[in-house]
């Protein structure tokens, strides 16, 4: 790694227009909302309810027996899964991108990982707002301190803090360095709250992806509709975000050179001036010297004058001096400001 | 309503509330992000053209 190098420049952030990716955004941003529309559609019409407490007595709806209550709260299931599964695999791609800037120290991959970073906050409050709308109505309560609610709650509060550590860093050197660490630190915590409610067995969340889960297909076929489209539709936010964001940050850096060029113009207008006013001031002790060599009657008094003068002199030289050695360096420094700019 | 069908979707229409509001908020949080990005987009437009402004009246004074 190289830990010490300088932040390169962009050599890829802003993707390329018009190309296949531009393409292929479009279609997963459209596959993705038909894929979610026929999951919402399937949810609501044909995948069967889950069946909850028994009745107190059987009772035969549509030449069914129906021994339980129906439970339509576990419809926010078949959304609210794929959009949390989305919001892992989004912040999967902000830590690995984190880790190729800190590798590489390529610009490109810093604005890849805040651009994922704020997908990843997106899908996470979607997450939350389902969730919490399903904990209120299953558990009568809008929050509860349980395993999978709080590692998910704590994701939610690093992600937070990744914007709010960016935004508080001015430097873009050490902005991006410290927040790709933070980056990948952060996404830590989401395998943890994936796999919380397996690590933690007293966990009172359901345990979703398991290999026997015993899903009818009726369920399955929605809840994957859901997923692949809430996937899709991440994909196509974050190329979308991406392009947006490149852009932006094209534009501050161009602000930023331009008011640099004129900071530097105004400063060249600034030592030229000085330098005009050095001349004056050199012309005007010329101008006191001549008269006092012409006035001397004798030359021991022409050489007491000349010593006087030479005083005189002396002391505008010294004082001349004085002021040449903190200003003398300035024109050459902006001159190369100038130069480098 | 016939109380056996009343008890099975006793669990039904209460939920009802919170499964419209999950799904739509869910929708209402991913199209708050697509807002904030046209936002950025729109004034990313905004400082394009301040730029171009900008470096055109530059050019002009040069010229003089």
């Amino acid at each position: 790694m190289a830990a010490d190098s300088p932040v390169r420049a962009s050599s890829g952030g802003s993707p390329a227009r018009g190309g296949l990716i531009d393409r292929l955004t479009f279609a997963a941003l459209v596959l993705g909302v038909l894929l979610t529309a026929i999951d919402v559609v399937w949810t609501f019409t044909l995948a069967p309810m889950v069946q909850g407490a028994e009745l107190s007595e059987p009772a035969i709806i549509g030449g069914t027996q129906v021994t339980t209550k129906l439970l339509l709260s576990q419809k926010i299931f078949y959304l609210h899964v794929p959009v949390a599964v989305a919001s892992f695999v989004v912040m999967f791609f902000a830590a690995l991108w984190a880790v190729r800037f800190l590798m590489t120290k390529d610009r490109a991959f810093d604005l890849r990982s805040k651009t994922a970073m704020e997908v990843t906050l997106a899908f996470i409050v979607a997450t939350m707002i389902s969730g919490d709308l399903w904990t209120r109505f299953e558990w009568g309560v809008w929050w509860v301190w349980e395993p999978r609610l709080t590692t998910y709650f704590i994701l939610m509060l690093l992600v937070i803090g990744y914007f709010i550590l960016r935004n508080a860093l001015d430097d873009p050197e050490r902005r991006a360095r410290f927040c790709a660490v933070f980056c990948v630190v952060a996404f830590i915590d989401a395998p943890i709250s994936f796999m919380i409610t397996r690590l933690v067995p007293s966990s009172i969340h359901p345990v979703v992806f398991r290999t026997d889960s015993g899903l009818p297909p009726m369920m399955l076929i929605p809840f994957l509709l859901g997923l692949f489209g809430m996937l899709f539709i991440a994909f196509a936010l974050t190329r979308l975000a991406l392009r947006i964001n490149a852009d932006a940050q094209e534009v501050e850096d161009l602000k930023e050179r331009l008011e640099e060029q004129d900071a530097w113009k105004s400063r060249a207008a600034a030592d030229a001036a000085f330098e005009r006013l050095r001349a004056g001031a050199r012309e005007a002790v010329a101008a006191d010297e001549a008269p006092a060599r012409a006035d001397s009657p004798d030359a021991s008094t022409t050489g007491a004058a000349t010593g006087a003068a030479a005083d005189g002199a002396g002391v505008s030289t010294t004082a001349h001096a004085e002021v040449a050695p903190a200003d003398s360096e300035s024109p050459d420094t902006h001159l190369d400001s100038s130069q480098e700019a | 309503m016939d109380p056996i069908l009343a008890e099975v979707y006793s669990t039904v229409l209460p939920a009802a509330p919170f499964v419209i509001a999950a799904y739509v908020g869910i929708w209402i949080a991913l199209f708050a992000y697509v807002f904030v990005l046209s936002r950025r987009a729109k004034r990313t437009r905004e400082d394009i053209d301040a730029l171009r402004e900008a470096l055109k009246s530059r050019e002009d004074r040069l010229k003089e």
